[in-house]
Protein backbone atom coordinates (compact mmCIF):
# COMPACT_ATOMS: atom_id res chain seq x y z
CA UNK A 1 0.00 0.00 0.00
CA UNK A 2 1.46 3.32 -1.03
CA UNK A 3 1.53 6.07 1.53
CA UNK A 4 1.29 9.71 0.50
CA UNK A 5 3.62 11.96 2.47
CA UNK A 6 2.23 15.19 3.87
CA UNK A 7 3.58 18.03 1.77
CA UNK A 8 3.76 21.77 2.28
CA UNK A 9 1.23 23.77 0.26
CA UNK A 10 2.59 24.91 -3.10
CA UNK A 11 1.64 28.31 -4.46
CA UNK A 12 0.89 29.23 -8.04
CA UNK A 13 3.04 31.57 -10.12
CA UNK A 14 0.17 34.09 -10.00
CA UNK A 15 0.46 34.09 -6.19
CA UNK A 16 4.19 34.86 -6.32
CA UNK A 17 3.66 37.58 -8.94
CA UNK A 18 0.98 39.20 -6.76
CA UNK A 19 3.32 39.09 -3.78
CA UNK A 20 6.04 40.78 -5.84
CA UNK A 21 3.73 43.72 -6.55
CA UNK A 22 2.66 43.86 -2.89
CA UNK A 23 6.31 44.12 -1.81
CA UNK A 24 7.00 46.79 -4.46
CA UNK A 25 3.89 48.76 -3.44
CA UNK A 26 4.90 48.66 0.24
CA UNK A 27 8.41 49.82 -0.66
CA UNK A 28 6.79 52.75 -2.47
CA UNK A 29 4.68 53.52 0.60
CA UNK A 30 7.78 53.41 2.78
CA UNK A 31 9.45 55.97 0.52
CA UNK A 32 6.33 58.18 0.79
CA UNK A 33 6.49 57.88 4.61
CA UNK A 34 10.15 58.90 4.56
CA UNK A 35 9.44 61.89 2.30
CA UNK A 36 6.65 63.00 4.67
CA UNK A 37 9.03 62.65 7.63
CA UNK A 38 11.56 64.83 5.80
CA UNK A 39 8.82 67.43 5.18
CA UNK A 40 8.14 67.39 8.94
CA UNK A 41 11.85 68.03 9.61
CA UNK A 42 11.92 70.90 7.10
CA UNK A 43 8.81 72.47 8.68
CA UNK A 44 10.44 72.37 12.11
CA UNK A 45 13.62 74.17 11.06
CA UNK A 46 13.35 77.91 11.84
CA UNK A 47 14.42 79.18 8.42
CA UNK A 48 14.27 82.91 9.26
CA UNK B 1 -14.01 57.18 25.08
CA UNK B 2 -12.19 56.11 21.91
CA UNK B 3 -9.17 58.16 23.03
CA UNK B 4 -8.95 55.83 26.05
CA UNK B 5 -9.95 52.43 24.66
CA UNK B 6 -7.93 52.53 21.46
CA UNK B 7 -4.55 53.33 23.07
CA UNK B 8 -5.39 51.02 25.98
CA UNK B 9 -5.96 48.17 23.51
CA UNK B 10 -2.68 49.06 21.74
CA UNK B 11 -0.85 49.10 25.07
CA UNK B 12 -2.21 45.73 26.26
CA UNK B 13 -1.52 44.14 22.88
CA UNK B 14 2.03 45.57 22.91
CA UNK B 15 2.78 44.11 26.34
CA UNK B 16 1.31 40.72 25.34
CA UNK B 17 3.39 40.85 22.15
CA UNK B 18 6.49 41.82 24.16
CA UNK B 19 5.91 38.89 26.54
CA UNK B 20 5.70 36.50 23.56
CA UNK B 21 8.95 37.90 22.14
CA UNK B 22 10.75 37.71 25.51
CA UNK B 23 9.47 34.15 25.98
CA UNK B 24 10.92 33.20 22.61
CA UNK B 25 14.19 34.93 23.55
CA UNK B 26 14.37 32.93 26.80
CA UNK B 27 14.55 29.73 24.73
CA UNK B 28 16.95 31.26 22.17
CA UNK B 29 19.37 33.51 24.13
CA UNK B 30 21.69 33.82 21.12
CA UNK B 31 18.93 35.64 19.20
CA UNK B 32 19.66 39.11 20.59
CA UNK B 33 17.29 40.73 18.10
CA UNK B 34 14.38 39.27 20.09
CA UNK B 35 15.59 41.06 23.23
CA UNK B 36 15.81 44.38 21.36
CA UNK B 37 12.41 43.90 19.70
CA UNK B 38 10.89 43.05 23.09
CA UNK B 39 12.39 46.22 24.57
CA UNK B 40 10.93 48.24 21.70
CA UNK B 41 7.53 46.69 22.25
CA UNK B 42 7.62 47.59 25.95
CA UNK B 43 8.25 51.19 24.82
CA UNK B 44 5.26 50.86 22.45
CA UNK B 45 3.14 49.68 25.38
CA UNK B 46 4.30 52.54 27.62
CA UNK B 47 3.38 55.03 24.89
CA UNK B 48 -0.12 53.57 24.56
CA UNK B 49 -0.58 53.52 28.34
CA UNK B 50 0.32 57.23 28.54
CA UNK B 51 -2.20 58.04 25.80
CA UNK B 52 -4.92 56.06 27.60
CA UNK B 53 -4.03 57.76 30.90
CA UNK B 54 -4.33 61.20 29.30
CA UNK B 55 -7.64 60.25 27.67
CA UNK B 56 -9.02 59.06 31.01
CA UNK B 57 -7.59 61.58 33.49
CA UNK B 58 -6.60 64.59 31.42
CA UNK B 59 -3.31 66.28 30.59
CA UNK B 60 -0.32 65.70 32.82
CA UNK B 61 3.14 67.13 31.96
CA UNK B 62 5.04 64.12 33.39
CA UNK B 63 2.90 61.67 31.43
CA UNK B 64 3.45 63.79 28.32
CA UNK B 65 7.24 63.54 28.80
CA UNK B 66 7.12 59.75 29.32
CA UNK B 67 4.87 59.42 26.26
CA UNK B 68 7.04 61.62 24.10
CA UNK B 69 10.26 59.87 25.08
CA UNK B 70 9.09 56.27 24.71
CA UNK B 71 6.06 56.54 22.43
CA UNK B 72 7.23 59.22 20.01
CA UNK B 73 11.04 59.31 20.03
CA UNK B 74 12.52 55.93 20.97
CA UNK B 75 10.04 53.22 20.00
CA UNK B 76 10.45 53.05 16.22
CA UNK B 77 14.24 53.35 16.35
CA UNK B 78 14.61 50.56 18.93
CA UNK B 79 12.21 48.25 17.09
CA UNK B 80 14.25 48.94 13.97
CA UNK B 81 17.46 48.24 15.89
CA UNK B 82 16.10 44.74 16.56
CA UNK B 83 15.97 44.23 12.80
CA UNK B 84 19.54 45.56 12.52
CA UNK B 85 20.58 42.89 15.06
CA UNK B 86 18.84 40.29 12.89
CA UNK B 87 20.10 41.31 9.46
CA UNK B 88 23.24 43.42 9.70
CA UNK B 89 26.86 42.41 10.15
CA UNK B 90 28.33 42.51 13.68
CA UNK B 91 30.41 45.61 12.94
CA UNK B 92 27.32 47.60 11.87
CA UNK B 93 25.33 46.26 14.81
CA UNK B 94 28.01 47.52 17.21
CA UNK B 95 28.37 50.93 15.55
CA UNK B 96 24.63 51.62 15.23
CA UNK B 97 23.90 50.37 18.76
CA UNK B 98 26.55 52.63 20.30
CA UNK B 99 25.17 55.62 18.35
CA UNK B 100 21.54 54.76 19.19
CA UNK B 101 22.30 54.33 22.91
CA UNK B 102 24.17 57.67 22.94
CA UNK B 103 21.42 59.62 21.17
CA UNK B 104 18.75 57.88 23.29
CA UNK B 105 20.52 59.05 26.47
CA UNK B 106 20.75 62.55 25.00
CA UNK B 107 17.03 62.46 24.10
CA UNK B 108 16.17 61.31 27.63
CA UNK B 109 18.01 64.25 29.20
CA UNK B 110 16.54 66.63 26.62
CA UNK B 111 13.00 65.53 27.48
CA UNK B 112 13.67 65.67 31.25
CA UNK B 113 14.85 69.29 31.09
CA UNK B 114 12.33 70.39 28.42
CA UNK B 115 9.64 72.86 29.45
CA UNK B 116 5.95 71.96 29.18
CA UNK B 117 2.94 74.27 29.22
CA UNK B 118 1.01 72.85 32.25
CA UNK B 119 -2.22 74.49 31.14
CA UNK B 120 -2.10 72.95 27.66
CA UNK B 121 -5.53 71.81 26.48
CA UNK B 122 -5.03 68.44 24.88
CA UNK B 123 -7.23 67.57 21.89
CA UNK B 124 -8.37 64.17 20.69
CA UNK B 125 -4.79 62.86 20.68
CA UNK B 126 -1.60 63.62 22.61
CA UNK B 127 0.83 65.83 20.76
CA UNK B 128 4.25 67.32 21.38
CA UNK B 129 2.86 70.82 20.85
CA UNK B 130 2.61 71.20 24.64
CA UNK B 131 6.42 71.47 24.86
CA UNK B 132 7.56 75.04 25.36
CA UNK B 133 11.12 73.90 24.60
CA UNK B 134 10.28 73.39 20.96
CA UNK B 135 13.65 72.09 19.72
CA UNK B 136 13.10 68.72 21.44
CA UNK B 137 10.41 68.04 18.84
CA UNK B 138 13.10 68.14 16.16
CA UNK B 139 14.61 64.94 17.57
CA UNK B 140 11.60 62.77 16.74
CA UNK B 141 11.77 62.66 12.92
CA UNK B 142 15.41 61.55 12.93
CA UNK B 143 14.67 58.60 15.24
CA UNK B 144 11.55 57.76 13.24
CA UNK B 145 13.30 57.94 9.87
CA UNK B 146 15.94 55.51 11.21
CA UNK B 147 13.18 53.29 12.63
CA UNK B 148 11.19 53.28 9.40
CA UNK B 149 14.22 52.48 7.24
CA UNK B 150 15.44 49.68 9.50
CA UNK B 151 12.15 48.10 10.65
CA UNK B 152 10.05 48.51 7.49
CA UNK B 153 13.00 48.30 5.12
CA UNK B 154 14.38 45.25 6.93
CA UNK B 155 11.03 43.45 6.88
CA UNK B 156 10.55 44.22 3.16
CA UNK B 157 14.11 43.09 2.42
CA UNK B 158 13.44 39.79 4.24
CA UNK B 159 10.12 39.37 2.40
CA UNK B 160 11.94 39.99 -0.87
CA UNK B 161 14.58 37.35 -0.05
CA UNK B 162 11.86 34.75 0.65
CA UNK B 163 10.05 35.82 -2.53
CA UNK B 164 13.19 35.54 -4.67
CA UNK B 165 13.97 32.05 -3.40
CA UNK B 166 10.27 31.04 -3.52
CA UNK B 167 10.59 29.55 -0.03
CA UNK B 168 8.74 29.85 3.29
CA UNK B 169 5.72 31.84 2.02
CA UNK B 170 4.45 32.17 5.58
CA UNK B 171 7.61 34.04 6.54
CA UNK B 172 7.26 36.22 3.47
CA UNK B 173 3.66 37.08 4.42
CA UNK B 174 4.73 37.61 8.04
CA UNK B 175 7.37 40.11 6.99
CA UNK B 176 4.91 41.88 4.69
CA UNK B 177 2.52 42.22 7.66
CA UNK B 178 5.35 43.49 9.89
CA UNK B 179 6.34 46.06 7.26
CA UNK B 180 2.73 47.21 6.85
CA UNK B 181 2.27 47.36 10.62
CA UNK B 182 5.47 49.35 11.05
CA UNK B 183 4.28 51.96 8.57
CA UNK B 184 0.84 52.45 10.13
CA UNK B 185 2.04 54.47 13.18
CA UNK B 186 4.56 56.28 10.97
CA UNK B 187 1.73 57.64 8.81
CA UNK B 188 -0.37 58.25 11.93
CA UNK B 189 2.51 60.22 13.43
CA UNK B 190 2.77 62.39 10.32
CA UNK B 191 -0.99 63.08 10.48
CA UNK B 192 -0.56 63.99 14.17
CA UNK B 193 2.22 66.42 13.23
CA UNK B 194 -0.14 68.14 10.80
CA UNK B 195 -2.82 68.36 13.52
CA UNK B 196 -4.97 65.55 12.11
CA UNK B 197 -6.26 62.50 14.04
CA UNK B 198 -4.90 59.12 13.01
CA UNK B 199 -2.06 58.39 15.43
CA UNK B 200 -4.00 56.19 17.87
CA UNK B 201 -5.69 54.08 15.16
CA UNK B 202 -2.36 53.88 13.32
CA UNK B 203 -0.67 52.59 16.47
CA UNK B 204 -3.37 49.97 17.07
CA UNK B 205 -3.32 48.75 13.46
CA UNK B 206 0.47 48.80 13.63
CA UNK B 207 0.93 46.59 16.69
CA UNK B 208 -1.93 44.30 15.59
CA UNK B 209 -0.40 43.65 12.15
CA UNK B 210 3.12 43.27 13.54
CA UNK B 211 1.88 40.71 16.10
CA UNK B 212 0.05 38.72 13.42
CA UNK B 213 3.19 38.96 11.27
CA UNK B 214 5.37 37.75 14.15
CA UNK B 215 3.05 34.79 14.77
CA UNK B 216 3.06 34.03 11.04
CA UNK B 217 6.87 33.99 10.86
CA UNK B 218 7.32 31.91 14.00
CA UNK B 219 4.39 29.46 13.90
CA UNK B 220 5.21 28.47 10.34
CA UNK B 221 8.58 27.13 11.52
CA UNK B 222 6.87 24.94 14.09
CA UNK B 223 4.40 23.69 11.50
CA UNK B 224 7.18 22.96 9.01
CA UNK B 225 9.08 21.14 11.71
CA UNK B 226 5.93 19.16 12.54
CA UNK B 227 5.56 18.21 8.89
CA UNK B 228 9.22 17.21 8.74
CA UNK B 229 8.75 15.06 11.83
CA UNK B 230 5.63 13.52 10.30
CA UNK B 231 7.62 12.70 7.15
Amino acid sequence: MSQSKPTRPEHSEAYWQTMKYVIIALTGLMIVALILALIVVLRLIPWS
Amino acid sequence: MISVLLPLASSILSFVFAAAVFKRYSTRPAHKHLLVWGTGLVMYGIGGACEAFTGAFGFNPVVLKIWYLFGAILVAAWLGQGTVFLLARDKWVRVTTIILVAVSIFATFAIIIAGVDPSYKVGAELTGKAFTTTWVRMLTPFFNIYGTVTLTGGALYSAWLFWRKRVLPNRMIGNILIATGAMAPAFGGVLNRFGLPGLYIGEFIGVFLMYIGFIQTTVSVTQSAAVSVAE
